[in-house]
């Protein structure tokens, strides 16, 4: 069930009803919601919500053992059979086959010639999301920063629909507390939830649609049919893509939560304005970026140990943030890439000389973009000869055969979105809160109507479903 | 709702002027749905709100049948969406007849015009066969 159909407007229109319809029952409201989650899942693959359910149930009682264990060593024992269940769905599902790949190739270079009998695994969607939400809130417990949860919160942590499947990552000390009284709902948070809707509708149906189709996917799937500028356009056109793709499905999910009275973190806050990528990486993807930091960068030493080991735990956690992301050599490069560069700033800020002016910001903002650019096309290869063949292929020459006038404007309108004034959707609920009803309605609704008619035909699924 | 700045500096990069203060009063919170309260406060959100999602959802069925026709075609074929699809097809109808889908069309062609424009040469040729 993807967010921008009709299916799932008719979905969410029974929920928004069923919600506030048992606003004097938090708990029924709850098992409503938690209901309607699963059943949201189940339109995937029925067979997964077992595994959301006992996902769920295992943060659960691993939580409870640490809560109430006293001993230090028997609570980080706990902790360590959460993290290890957490692990080993995620390993299973997402990196058995890859690795087991991997082990295939390597005894056949030891000369073994039988073939590994590999079970083909099927990736539950939203995977990613869901056991590291989990794992946040068993570590969160563990050191004592949230308080346990009971089943219902945890399970509807973890389930509930606006966020289940790609983010962003909402941690228990954010949304349980929610959870824990009758939301309320204000004009204020209604006409930003309405206005991300909306927004992230023209981000994901229109550019992001129109960018894959006419561009990006033709070109990615064989650039040595292309010439340079087409190669050049795809890999701008991707980066504007995975932007208006992402953003929109955290847009929209905020903007979902917010009509039900919940309130979801930031996810984006204009990523390509970045001018290093440090700065980058608390612009993009938030919740999960601010993960990293907290439970892998932080657990890793982080900057208490010294240069290099700070250096070291950059890299470790952006190759595992790219692991994160699948089981490819591709992920790991643009994990190495990250951490690298972010590695490379760091020695930077301690060791440039003196008298060395700081490079204007136009310059690091542009520097910024490019490096992250770079990383995009092993991002979107399918192998990493592909990405080589891409690189190599921006020289080619030759008359542009699929950037069109619309495509080139939409790269550059998706671009600027990154300029804009900061807070301009805030800015706009601010004014929209104050107008009547229906006036708003209205407006919502020949928004959409034109987003609809300007959309490709069928709907994409968002790119990091995958995830 | 009071809203709680979240470490401000972070978001300023060295060479970045911080910027000045924000005329509406808005700042980076935790959530970007958290808005600083209104001058007056505003009564009855739930209604507002409902009311809004009403009025929207009633332009989209009165002037999107199209839409509601094709999703009906794309359900799985049974007794309950057999019904479905002949009220769509009815739905589609009336509003056609009423001239409500003209809009939409009238939106696609336009916008398709704009998508079939092309670069220089291209622009001279003759578009491709359906």
């Amino acid at each position: 069930m993807l967010f921008p159909t009709l299916t799932f407007g008719l979905f969410f229109l029974l929920v928004y009803a069923l919600a506030w319809g048992l606003k004097a029952s938090n708990e029924w409201r709850k098992i409503a919601l938690l209901l309607a989650s699963w059943f949201f899942y189940a339109g995937w693959d029925p067979r997964f919500v077992a595994l959301l359910i006992a996902s769920g149930l295992l943060n659960w009682g691993a939580a409870r053992l640490i809560a109430a264990e006293g001993r230090a060593k028997a609570r980080k024992a706990w902790l360590a059979v959460g993290i290890a269940i957490n692990l080993t769905i995620l390993g299973f599902f997402k990196y058995y086959g890859f690795f087991m790949e991997q082990l295939e190739q390597a005894l056949h270079a030891l000369d073994w010639q039988r073939d590994l009998a590999i079970m083909q695994v099927i990736l539950p969607v939203g995977i990613s999301f869901f056991t590291f939400q989990g794992m946040s809130y068993v570590i969160d417990v563990y050191r004592r920063k949230a308080e346990p949860a009971s089943l219902l919160d945890m399970t509807l942590l973890m389930s509930f629909f606006p966020h289940l499947v790609a983010g962003p990552i909402v941690r228990a000390s954010h949304l349980i507390p929610q959870f824990q009284r009758v939301p309320e709902l204000s004009r204020g948070m209604a006409a930003t939830g309405l206005s991300l809707i909306v927004w992230g509708l023209f981000k994901k149906a229109v550019i992001a649609s129109e960018l894959a189709t006419g561009l990006v996917d033709p070109v990615f799937a064989d650039p040595s049919a292309f010439s340079g500028i087409d190669l050049a356009a795809a890999a701008y056109g991707y980066a504007v893509q995975i932007y208006c793709d992402f953003s929109a499905y955290s847009d929209m999910a905020i903007g979902l939560a917010a009509l039900l009275g919940y309130r979801f973190p930031h996810n984006f806050n204009q990523p390509y304005r970045a001018a290093s990528l440090q700065d980058f990486w608390r612009r993009w993807h938030i919740s999960l970026s601010s993960w990293l930091r907290d439970y892998l960068y932080v657990s890793l030493g982080g900057s208490r140990h010294g240069l290099v080991r700070l250096c070291l735990a950059l890299m470790a956690t952006m190759l595992l943030g790219g692991l994160w992301h699948g089981a490819s050599w591709n992920f790991v490069i643009w994990g190495a890439l990250h951490g690298g560069v972010l590695a490379g700033e760091r020695l930077w800020r301690e060791f440039r000389p003196k008298p060395w002016l700081p490079l204007p910001h136009w310059v690091r903002v542009a520097a910024t973009f490019h490096i992250v650019l770079l990383g995009w096309i092993f991002f979107r290869a399918e192998s990493f000869a592909d990405a080589l063949a891409f690189l190599g292929g921006l020289g080619a020459s030759g008359a542009p055969a699929l950037l069109t006038p619309l495509l080139l404007a939409l790269i550059v309108l998706g671009m600027s979105f990154h300029h804009f004034p900061p807070f301009t959707i805030q800015r706009v609920a601010i004014r929209v809160r104050a107008m009547p009803a229906l006036p708003v309605g209205l407006a919502a609704g020949f928004l959409i109507l034109i987003v609809d008619a300007m959309r490709p035909e069928g709907v994409a699924p968002f790119i990091y479903y995958q995830f | 709702m009071a809203t709680r700045r979240i470490d401000a500096d972070r978001e300023i990069e060295s060479g970045e002027r911080p910027p000045p203060a924000d005329p509406d009063g808005l700042a980076l919170t935790e959530s970007p749905v958290d808005l600083p309260d209104p001058p007056q406060p505003l009564p009855a959100p739930l209604r507002w709100t409902t009311e809004a999602i009403a009025a929207a959802a009633l332009v989209l069925a009165l002037f999107n049948a199209t839409a509601i026709r094709s999703w009906s075609y794309q359900l799985d074929s049974n007794d309950v969406t057999a019904r479905v699809v002949t009220a769509a097809e009815g739905w589609y109808a009336l509003t056609d007849l009423a001239g409500l889908n003209r809009p939409v069309v009238a939106t696609h062609a336009g916008w398709q015009s704009v998508k079939d424009l092309r670069f220089g040469q291209a622009a001279e040729q003759p578009p491709p066969p359906p």
